[in-house]
C-alpha cells in the first residue's frame, strides 16, 4: 500500500534539474532524450507554478514548456556529441555550482535497500510506507541566497519567504531516519487534522492508510 | 384549532429546513452527521497518484458507540473504536512495531468554526442535483480567498447531510486529493461481531490519554487570514519534541519543534496535497529543527517558516 510514488521517476527529475542548472552530464542528456516530452512538460509546468506561487513578481521560468522541450530535444539531438549542453547559455556562471533539485531517495524505493530497511526495523510494514519527495530544496526556482548560514531570528515581521539552502545529500541511514521522523509527524498531523477541521474522511483515511509502525 | 397548530408547526419545520440551505449550514450538517448517523460505507481515497479503498462503519449497539475504519487494500489494517477504547488491528504481529502511538484516530470532529471559515473561503452551493453513490447530493465549493490554502469541493447527501465526495484542488484547479463513496447505507445492521477482530489478527489496544500541555515557546509574526493557533499552549510529543497546530477551520498546519544538535538545510517536500517543510533554527546556543506539515500550498509553509519566532505571543 505504498502511498507515494514519484510519478516522474527519480532519474528524470534529477536530469531535468541538472539540465536547468547547467549541470547536465551526458547521462542526464540521454535520460532526457529517452523521456516522454509530455511528462517533462508537466514537470516544468509544475516547477513554474511553484516558482510563481513563491515569487509572483519574478518572471515566469518557462512560458511554453511544450515548445521549450521540443526545442530542447531538437538541440540535444543535434549536439549530442557535445558535452557542455546547457539550458540557459547566457546565464552568468556562478562561483559555486547551484544546488540541484534533489529527490530524497529512500531506501525502500530500491529493491536492495528494501532488505536493509526490514532488517533495521524488523517487522515494519514496508509496503505501507510513505515518503515525501523534496520539491524545493535548492535555488533552482527560489533563487535563494547562496550563504549557508543557519537562519537566525531577526526582528522582521514581513512575511517574506525564507532563504532556501541547498539540499545536501543524506546518507541512506540519515534518509531512513528522516523518513521515519516525517512519517511519525504525518500521522500525528493527520490525527489532529481529523479532529480540528471539517474535512470529513480525508484525515481519517490518512491515519489508517499511513504506516502504523514507526520504529521510534 | 388543532389543525391550525399542526399547520403552524409544519410551517416552522419547513422554514427551518429551508434555513439549513446555505453553504455553511450544509457544512455544519456534514460535520454533525459523522457522529450522529449510523452508516456502513465503502469509499476510495486518492492521493499522490495512488488510490486506496476503505470501509467505514458506525453505529450504536446496546447504547455503546462503535466505529471502525478498515483499509480494504494491501495489509487490511483496521482501527476500531468502541466508546473511548481504540483497537488497532494488524493482519499479523509482524506488521506492528512497538512504540506506535495511535491516539484518538476516530474521535469526533470539533465544532465547525464558521467565522474562521468564512474569513478564508467563499462558500457556495453550486449544484443541487448531483448524484454520488446512487444518492442525491448537493455540491458545495469552498473557494480560497488567497493563495495560502487549497480549494475544496464537497458533495453532501441531500437527505442525511453525509459527505459523499470531497475534492481538494490546487490554486490552478488541479485535483490533489479525493475521497469518494462508492456505496453507503444509513440503516446498517451492525452487530458487535462486526467490530471484533479475527482470531488470527494482531490487535493493539490504545487508551485515550490527556495530551501533555507544555509552554509554547514560539509564535508567528504573521499568519494567513483566518489561520489561528488551535491550542494556546503546545503539546508534548516526546522528550525532545513539542507540537503546535494552526487551522483556518478547514486546512491545518502542524508545527513540530525539536531540539537538535545538527544543522539541517531548509527543505520543502510534498505528498499529494500535503506539504512538509523543515529547517534548522538557532536560538542562543541551542539548535532546533522545525518541521511543518499541512494541506496547504508550499508558499504557505515557506512563509510560516519565515515568520516563526521564539516567544509565546499569538494570544
Amino acid at each position: 500500500m505504498s502511498k507515494f510514488h514519484d510519478k516522474h521517476g527519480v532519474g528524470r527529475d534529477d536530469s531535468l534539474s541538472a539540465f536547468l542548472d547547467n549541470e547536465a552530464t551526458q547521462a542526464d542528456i540521454e535520460a532526457l532524450l529517452a523521456s516522454d516530452i509530455n511528462v517533462l512538460a508537466d514537470k516544468l509546468d509544475h516547477y513554474a507554478q511553484i516558482q510563481q506561487a513563491i515569487q509572483p513578481d519574478h518572471a515566469v521560468l518557462i512560458e511554453d514548456s511544450g515548445a521549450f522541450l521540443a526545442q530542447m530535444h531538437s538541440k540535444l539531438e543535434q549536439g549530442k556529441a557535445e558535452t557542455n549542453v546547457v539550458a540557459f547559455p547566457n546565464q552568468p556562471s556562478q562561483a559555486t555550482p547551484p544546488a540541484k533539485l534533489e529527490q530524497l531517495e529512500l531506501p525502500h524505493m530500491s529493491p536492495t535497500a528494501h532488505r536493509s530497511r526490514r532488517s533495521l526495523f524488523s517487522g515494519l510494514a514496508v509496503a505501507a510506507s510513505v515518503a515525501f519527495v523534496v520539491v524545493l530544496g535548492g535555488n533552482l526556482l527560489l533563487q535563494g541566497d547562496s550563504n549557508n548560514t543557519t537562519p537566525t531570528f531577526a526582528a522582521s515581521t514581513a512575511p517574506q519567504a525564507t532563504p532556501v539552502e541547498p539540499i545536501t545529500a543524506l546518507s541512506p541511514e540519515e534518509a531512513l531516519q528522516n523518513n521515519e521522523r516525517l512519517q511519525n509527524y504525518l500521522r500525528q498531523h493527520a490525527q489532529q487534522a481529523s479532529m480540528t477541521a471539517g474535512q470529513g474522511m480525508i484525515p481519517m483515511a490518512k491515519v489508517v492508510g499511513y504506516p502504523q509502525g514507526n520504529g521510534q | 384549532m388543532i389543525r391550525g397548530l399542526i399547520m403552524s408547526l409544519l410551517l416552522c419545520a419547513s422554514s427551518s429546513l429551508l434555513a439549513a440551505q446555505t453553504g455553511v449550514d450544509w457544512l455544519t450538517r456534514m460535520t454533525d452527521s459523522f457522529d450522529t448517523l449510523s452508516y456502513d460505507g465503502v469509499f476510495v481515497h486518492q492521493e499522490a497518484g495512488m488510490m486506496n479503498s476503505m470501509r467505514v462503519r458506525r453505529g450504536l449497539i446496546g447504547g455503546v458507540e462503535y466505529e471502525s475504519l478498515e483499509d480494504l487494500d494491501g495489509q487490511r489494517i483496521a482501527v476500531i473504536r468502541i466508546d473511548d477504547s481504540v483497537i488497532c488491528v494488524f493482519p499479523d504481529v509482524g506488521d506492528y512495531v512497538a512504540g506506535v502511538t495511535l491516539a484518538e484516530p476516530l474521535r469526533r470532529f470539533q465544532e465547525l468554526d464558521k467565522d474562521r471559515l468564512t474569513q478564508a473561503y467563499d462558500i457556495k452551493i453550486v449544484d443541487k442535483s448531483q448524484r454520488i453513490a446512487s444518492r442525491k447530493a448537493v455540491k458545495l465549493k469552498l473557494i480560497p480567498k488567497d493563495e495560502y490554502r487549497y480549494g475544496h469541493e464537497f458533495w453532501i447527501d441531500k437527505s442525511t447531510g453525509f459527505l459523499l465526495k470531497h475534492d481538494v484542488l490546487s490554486l490552478d484547479h488541479q485535483l490533489l486529493e479525493r475521497i469518494q463513496f462508492t456505496s453507503v447505507s444509513f440503516a446498517p445492521d451492525l452487530k458487535e461481531a462486526d467490530f471484533t477482530p479475527s482470531d488470527d489478527s494482531y490487535t493493539q489496544h490504545f487508551v485515550e490519554v490527556e495530551p501533555k500541555v507544555v509552554k509554547r515557546n514560539w509564535h508567528f509574526d504573521w499568519l494567513p487570514q483566518g489561520f489561528a493557533l488551535v491550542w494556546q499552549e503546545a503539546r508534548r510529543m516526546n522528550d525532545s519534541t513539542n507540537m503546535m497546530l494552526l487551522s483556518d477551520g478547514m486546512s491545518t498546519v502542524s508545527v513540530f519543534v525539536e531540539q537538535t544538535d545538527k544543522k539541517r538545510p531548509q527543505t520543502i517536500m510534498n505528498l499529494g496535497a500535503t506539504i512538509a517543510g523543515e529547517m534548522s533554527i538557532q536560538v542562543d546556543e541551542q539548535m532546533y529543527l522545525l518541521t511543518m506539515v499541512g494541506e496547504v500550498p508550499a508558499v504557505t509553509i515557506q512563509r510560516l517558516m519565515a515568520v516563526i519566532m521564539p516567544g509565546p505571543d499569538n494570544d
